[in-house]
């Protein structure tokens, strides 16, 4: 009893504060929620970082040419035997299931942390499991490991240890405003998260 | 306490004073912008254009910059822009104290030819030591209580334990997140540094425009016999020499010039030798205590010349010789000046009377003149005219303004004008700026 009514005091006090309408709170995570997102609120937002490295195809990839464009940004390695694949695959199916205006925006970026292993074509390879059936393919990325180590600060990650192996499994989402204001974490949830928050950052939603 | 920890709190200190100091020297200059431009001419370094750049814009970049260090904001680029102005006032006071001028400072408002001792090395000295204070804040910009030290508050990397750190792969990690950081500061100073910088200037810029406005004389600058470039002229037209005398009712050197020459100029305009054209200057406000005798003076002196400009010599002769009981009617330097009644005894004295007394005390107590006043003044400082008395004689300024060095001018100038059909300029006097101050 004396839960709830504090409970309602809670929101009284933060229906004062707020006045507009309140976001939706998260059914797909148990985190206290930042906007309207259903993954985690990220505040003050992550400005979209600029590192160049190197695609599956040996050219210079700046990320910067994703700009204006809603991007899920992943750090992980080929090799890795479950959360790597399974968030690869929890990506996929949420960019599936956009409509095509959506769809066909979305970058999705993945960057090896294993530089040893994880050559253009063992990634090339890789990323082909998951979006054959995808209008924009994935771009993996590869460089040195000091390009790589810079890459991770620049996107505000926990940078890589152990040969790669031990990584940050965060996927940022940057929306067309180039800023991510929500990330995602490896959860049974993880592909409603995405499918939920991308309508919401891309272009079409905004405008 | 250790040096890294005072080293903040030392720059807090000297920004907040550097930054006073700045606004300090900004504000009289700002409240007397045509003041200034003239203080900026009598350093003569600067083309007409850019001493009214200077005058009217140089004040407001001074506020800007001491707002800026006061907040706290782009502490580094306000310290350079700091040190680079001051460096420049630097190399001014040292060519004004090489080639001799007497100029005062105008650091802080006031400026041009000063009559007293100049404070040359006491002015280089201060400007050394706060060149030394932007010099500590361009190499440790970051203080306490600033908004920097707002900015930067996450740019900090919490450093790895030590055992990690003597790890390959801690000290590789903590490398780049330093490095990243680093970079997202550099690019934040870059993007703060130019808007603020972009605003900086425009409001310079603007404040050059509402400076010049403020600057411009309002008013009637016309008067029956007397105009903004001539003065009074007294004399015919069909003179051979052209004498343009610079003086201040306040001006002791011009008292002992009119004393020992105001015979003679009154004798060789009578022999129509010369043509003498008065430009009534006020400049010496601040010598009076409170009551401008300057340019009330100036302006009874116009009064007088509407009546005629028979009167007005009068007149003025009556300024620069004794009442009628026999004391000295220019004041002390720092003495209350004369009341307007005294003014009016004063046009008494020099014979005005009837209707046109009347006429003249009306004009000298509401001060009819008052723009010409300041018109005349601001033209002569344009003519390089920053000390009183200056006299010219066909157009050149004389070197040292005494009788003798007089005679022998208009006698030169007078030689030259009989042999050559139209009056030129004489080569017989010094060109030198420096003249005998007030």
């Amino acid at each position: 009893m004396r839960r709830a009514v504090l409970l309602l005091a809670l929101v009284l006090l933060a229906g004062c504060s707020s006045g507009g309408a309140k976001p939706k709170p998260s059914d797909l995570n148990n985190q206290p929620q930042a906007g309207p997102y259903q993954g985690f609120g990220l505040v003050p937002p992550l400005p979209r970082p600029s590192f160049t490295l190197t695609d599956t195809t040996g050219k210079r990839f700046s990320f910067s040419q994703t700009a204006g464009h809603p991007t899920l940004l992943y750090f992980g390695y080929t090799h890795c035997p479950d959360i790597c694949p399974t968030t690869m695959a929890d990506i996929a199916q949420a960019v599936a299931e956009q409509p095509a205006a959506v769809r066909s925006q979305t970058q999705v970026v993945f960057v090896t942390t294993d530089v040893k292993r994880d050559t253009g074509h063992v990634i090339a390879a890789w990323l082909r499991h998951f979006d054959t059936d995808l209008p924009t393919k994935f771009v993996g990325l590869t460089g040195t490991q000091a390009q790589i180590d810079a890459a991770q600060a620049a996107a505000h990650v926990v940078l890589a240890e152990d040969g790669g192996q031990t990584h940050a499994a965060d996927v940022l989402l940057y929306g067309a405003d180039d800023y991510a204001h929500v990330k995602y974490l490896q959860s049974d949830n993880e592909s409603d998260q995405i499918a939920h928050d991308l309508p919401l950052v891309s272009k079409e939603a905004s405008s | 306490m250790n040096w890294t920890s005072i080293r903040p709190w030392v720059g807090t200190v000297a920004r907040v004073v550097l930054g006073g100091i700045w606004i300090w020297a900004a504000w009289s200059k700002l409240g007397n912008p045509r003041g200034f431009v003239q203080a900026v001419r009598a350093y003569d370094v600067t083309p007409e254009w850019m001493s009214k750049a200077i005058g009217y814009g140089l004040p407001v970049l001074e506020v800007c910059i001491g707002v800026l260090l006061i907040l706290g904001i782009v502490t580094r680029a306000a310290a350079i822009v700091s040190g680079l102005l001051l460096f420049v006032f630097l190399i001014g006071l040292i060519q004004a104290s090489a080639r001799g001028l007497k100029l005062e400072c105008g650091c802080f408002g006031g400026g041009g030819t000063t009559i007293g001792s100049t404070h040359y090395t006491l002015d280089i000295l201060r400007d050394v030591g706060l060149i030394a204070v932007s010099a500590y804040l361009v190499i440790w910009p970051i203080t306490r209580f600033s908004i920097d030290e707002f900015l930067a508050r996450n740019d900090q990397v919490e450093m790895p334990s030590a055992k990690r750190m003597r790890s390959e792969q801690g000290q590789r990690k903590y490398n780049a997140m330093l490095e990243a950081r680093r970079r997202e500061a550099e690019i934040r100073t870059r993007y703060v540094t130019l808007a603020l910088g972009l605003v900086v200037v425009l409001v310079s810029v603007i404040g050059i425009g509402v400076q010049a406005n403020r600057a411009k004389i309002q008013g009637d600058v016309t008067a029956t016999n007397a105009s903004v470039a001539n003065g009074v002229v007294a004399g015919k037209s069909n003179a051979p020499v052209t004498v343009d005398v610079y003086e201040d009712f306040q001006c002791p050197i011009c008292l002992q010039f009119e004393q020992s020459t105001g015979q003679d100029i009154a004798a060789k305009i009578k022999a129509n030798q010369i043509e003498a054209r008065y430009h009534t200057m006020a400049f010496l406000d601040s010598a009076s205590t409170g009551n401008r005798y300057s340019s009330r003076a100036a302006n009874a002196a116009l009064c007088a010349s509407d009546v005629s400009v028979a009167d007005f010599v009068k007149y003025h002769d009556v300024l620069y010789g004794k009442d009628s009981s026999g004391q000295q009617v220019q004041p002390a330097e720092g003495s209350h000046g004369r009341s307007n009644t005294q003014l009016l005894d004063y046009a008494k004295q020099a014979g005005i009377k009837g209707n046109d007394l009347t006429t003249f005390q009306s004009c000298m107590s509401g001060e009819q003149h008052k723009s010409l006043v300041a018109a005349i003044t601001d033209k002569a400082s344009q003519r390089g005219v920053s000390g009183t008395p200056t006299v010219m004689v066909n157009g050149n300024k004389l070197g040292s303004v005494d009788k003798a060095s007089f005679d022998a001018a208009v006698a030169k100038a007078a030689a030259k004008a009989s042999t050559s059909p139209s009056p030129s300029p004489s080569g017989s006097t010094s060109t030198s700026t420096s003249t005998p101050s007030p």
